[in-house]
């Protein structure tokens, strides 16, 4: 150790069920600035922080919420590997005490672990409301951890909690010894399994204490697959045999003698066990309804009006963030506009301000104008899930998930998919069923995303004026129905297997809080931003490169002066008028772009896959946006910009639609917002997929995204051929 | 372990009295699948036949053999809402077609 530093380290792991205010309590403890959320999972990545209190650090871990420590979803394994392998010093099970005995069911799976517990019965405000009064000193005896009463949301026993941590870590919380029977037939077959256990090799030089080999027991009757997995690992050919003989005879004779698998058994036990501590200390009892929950639900969930509502929920969403949005992100897009006037004036002609303005800020800034919408978006997403809503809107989609194969939950990440990919893949993490994770994944590239909005709107504006809102939706349902497609195409061929049940706690509606929505936001926002700051900015400078090398030669260079030079003598001598002067210039600045693009690595590149594209009545350009579409779907309209030699006028967004309206048709048109839509989003979106499901997933994302926008977009064309 | 010896009494106690009122039950009301069950009436859960995953994942959510539960929601063919132990849980058709319940009769 450093000499300087006395304090003492303790380890501490928050654990608890989802909702129960475990990343509140955090917050209040570190002062770490984090997400709180109301929507069953949210908490699945680990959280850090620490806290000095008193001659202590804290070294504290949120946890992800769950109800129970098998192995039966990856948020119970996570919690359980944590507290077995890291052995956290400390572990302050937080309970949600306006339900105890749901809650305490978790507890009693510390207590067999043999967990240093402390036990804090957060939203304790509800319940002094419920008109439950507990004897807490008895109870906590019985439980055999020091009870704290909290109220999360007003920072209520966070020094308390402090306090008895150090308690417990230095021993010198009193309490019996705690043990929970689960009735005389589980118990005779735990004993026989734990003496076969101890006389294994494995657990012999290992001095492990009596109750590990009681719990692995448990846990074997219990069926728990990891663990055996892990002990059959440490064992030799012979002890393997004997331990998966004497579990079949053992959940045999259980099952006969009782009826019940010893999974029901121990279960109802512990279940007995709680209920048993709550009678004991029970001082007064009311009995108590969610009454005004409920009644919000029967309006919520009705079956007539609760899709209506849904629907109509979700067309404000839209509205506001579409229509509402609008506006900030046009005084964002002036913003960087002016950053480049800027730039020109500052900046000396060369590379450099060309790699500047051309390349960081339009690639970067292009990116960047879409964060306003985004963070509407995200506060609407918060809202609906501190609210309690989320929870809803699942119950409500499941029956039409389950039509396509899919959870309930799934409906979420696909409704942000119409906003961006990114955060929409990152929460897929509420989906507990791998299988259903990565379907949900795969198809949610059909959900088009903003970036893509700005290709529909160049491209139905310019080939169906009138009926442009029209198509742009077309284009939106028939991303809708790929996936529908997909998912079923998925489940039978690459992950079978049923989907995940659909079992689901809907917490009651809480009003809020702007500090709560506000952080779940911007968290989600940051990442945005970091999408943009980071791997936008790498392949912007890439793409830069592309276009910019090799540059054209001299001889071109020298033309092109001269040009410039004779229609700048033409003007001083009154030859043609200004604006005739200004449109030759233009002209001719046109002409040079467009050799240099010729000229770049870029262009060169677009001819070199033309052919690849011809069959879907894509030119060179069309080709090359495509390509730098990659990128993210953004860079699609400036890069035609690009390839049109579109000069920096008033009207450009007009010229551009002239130069399409010459060069390509309707349909050419329309493929090519098919083709946008069904590839996948954007390389930072890829570079997610691959953090959240592995290379391989990814790789498979790619390629069946591009055969799909391939083949199809090639059927359209060659079919459509024909009537236009 | 007064305390302890105490409470796995209670349990036992508790037991026995599920088991006693569980064969009552048979004689009052006919056991029917929880996916039939109708809103707003109680029921006990008397079986849930699924693998050891699903039995487990239902036990921590707070649905168990014996214990009392209400049909907060029901709808045609999609999923329903049931109360139990105070917490509103909503439960897949697959689901509730695995589980098996009788009505509680008031009186
Ligand atoms: N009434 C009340 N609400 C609370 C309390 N603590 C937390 N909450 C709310 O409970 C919800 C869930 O909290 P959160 O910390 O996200 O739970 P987690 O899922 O366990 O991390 C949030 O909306 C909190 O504002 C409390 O003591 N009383
Ligand atoms: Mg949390």
């Amino acid at each position: 150790m450093i000499g300087k530093i006395k304090n003492k380290e303790i380890s501490v792991a928050l654990v608890g069920s989802p909702n129960s205010g475990k990343t509140t309590i955090f917050n209040n403890m570190t002062g770490a600035r984090q997400h709180v959320g109301n929507y069953p999972g949210v908490t699945v990545e680990v959280k850090t922080g620490t806290k000095k209190y008193k001659d202590y650090i804290f070294d504290i871990i949120d946890l992800p919420g769950t109800y129970s420590l098998t192995a039966f979803s990856e948020e119970e394994v996570i919690t359980r590997n944590h507290i077995l392998k890291e052995k956290p010093e400390v572990v302050v099970n937080i309970i949600d005490a306006s339900n105890l005995e749901r809650n305490l069911y978790l507890t009693t799976q510390l207590i067999e672990m043999n967990c240093k517990m402390v036990l804090v019965f957060n939203m304790s405000d509800l319940l002094n409301k419920s008109g439950l009064k507990l004897n807490l000193e008895l109870l906590s005896q019985l439980l055999g951890a020091p009870i704290i009463l909290s109220i999360g949301t007003k920072g209520v026993g966070t020094q308390e909690i402090l306090e008895n941590i150090i308690k417990i870590y230095n021993e010198e919380f009193e309490h019996k010894f705690v043990f929970i029977k689960y009735g005389d037939e589980v118990e005779t077959e735990i004993k026989k399994i734990q003496e076969l256990l101890s006389k294994f090799k494995f657990f012999d030089h290992e001095s492990l204490n009596k109750n590990y080999l009681r719990w692995i027991s448990v846990k074997l009757l219990e069926n728990d697959e990891l663990i055996l997995a892990e002990l059959l690992q440490n064992l030799s050919e012979e002890e393997k045999e004997k331990i998966n003989l004497i579990l079949e005879s053992s959940v045999n004779h259980i099952k006969r003698i009782t009826g019940s698998y010893p999974t029901t058994l121990i279960a109802e036990a512990r279940y007995g066990f709680v209920k048993g501590a709550l009678k004991e200390s029970t001082i007064y009892h009311k009995d108590r309804e969610l009454s005004f929950s409920d009644k919000i639900d029967q309006v919520i969930l009705n079956n007539f009006i609760g899709l209506p509502i849904f629907a109509l929920i979700m067309w404000g969403i839209f509205q506001l963030v579409f229509k509402v949005g609008d506006y900030p992100t046009q005084w964002l897009q002036l913003g960087f506009n002016k950053l480049s006037e800027l730039f020109t004036i500052l900046l000396p002609e060369g590379y450099l301000k060309s790699l500047i303005i051309d390349g960081i800020v339009a690639g970067v800034g292009g990116v960047l104008v879409f964060t306003p919408k985004i963070m509407l978006l995200f506060i609407c997403i918060a809202v609906l899930e501190d609210s309690g809503y989320m929870a809803r809107a699942a119950f409500i989609m499941d029956r039409i998930m389950h039509r396509i194969g899919l959870h309930g939950k799934s409906f979420i990440p696909m409704l942000i998919g119409f906003g961006c990919t990114v955060p929409a893949y990152m929460c897929t993490r509420t989906l507990e069923n791998k299988n259903d994770r990565l379907i949900t994944m795969h198809i949610n590239t059909f959900m088009s995303c903003g970036g893509r909005l700005p290709i529909y709107i160049l491209f139905a504006g310019t080939f169906f004026q009138k009926h442009a809102g029209n198509i742009i939706f077309s284009i939106y349902i028939i991303g809708i129905f790929m996936a529908v497609l997909f998912a079923k195409f998925l489940r039978v061929t690459r992950f079978k297997g049923e989907s995940e049940p659909f079992v689901m706690e809907l917490p009651i509606y809480r009003l809020p809080t702007i500090r709560g929505i506000l952080m779940h936001m911007w968290e989600r926002t940051w990442l945005y931003i970091k999408k943009a700051g980071t791997i936008i900015l790498a392949v912007s400078i890439i793409i830069w490169i592309l276009f910019t090398f090799p540059s054209i030669n001299k001889g071109l260079l020298e033309e092109y002066n001269a040009q410039i030079n004779q229609i700048e003598i033409n003007y001083l001598e009154g030859k043609i008028s200004r604006s005739e002067f200004e449109k030759q210039i233009s002209t001719i600045n046109a002409w040079l772009s467009f050799k240099k693009l010729e000229y770049s690595t870029a262009g060169r590149i677009g001819h070199f896959i033309e052919p690849v594209f011809k069959p879907l009545g894509f030119d060179w350009r069309l080709a090359l946006a495509s390509i730098t579409g990659m990128v993210g779907k953004e860079v699609v309209v400036s890069t035609l910009g690009t390839t049109f030699s579109i000069g920096s006028s008033h009207n450009e967004k007009e010229d551009l639609r002239l130069a399409l309206r010459n060069t390509y048709n309707l349909l050419i048109g329309f493929n090519f917002m098919l083709f946008c839509l069904l590839y996948f989003p954007c390389i930072a979106s890829l570079a997610v997929f691959q953090k959240e499901a592995g290379t391989k997933e990814m790789f498979f994302q790619v390629g069946f995204t591009l055969v799909l926008a391939w083949t199809v977009s090639f059927i359209v064309y060659q079919i459509g051929k024909f009537f236009i | 372990m007064g305390l302890n010896h105490k409470l796995n009494l209670e349990f036992k106690k508790e037991n026995k009295t599920i088991i006693n009122k569980k064969e009552k039950n048979k004689e009052e009301s006919k056991i029917i699948l929880l996916a039939h069950a109708s809103q707003g009436k109680k029921y006990k859960i008397v079986n849930i036949a699924g693998g050891h995953c699903l039995i487990s994942r239902l036990n921590a959510m707070g649905i168990i053999n014996g214990d009392i539960i209400k049909v907060i929601h029901q709808t045609w063919g999609g999923p329903m809402t049931i109360a139990v132990k105070g917490v509103r849980i909503a439960l897949g058709r697959g689901i509730a077609h695995k589980i098996e319940v009788a009505e509680v009769l008031e009186n």
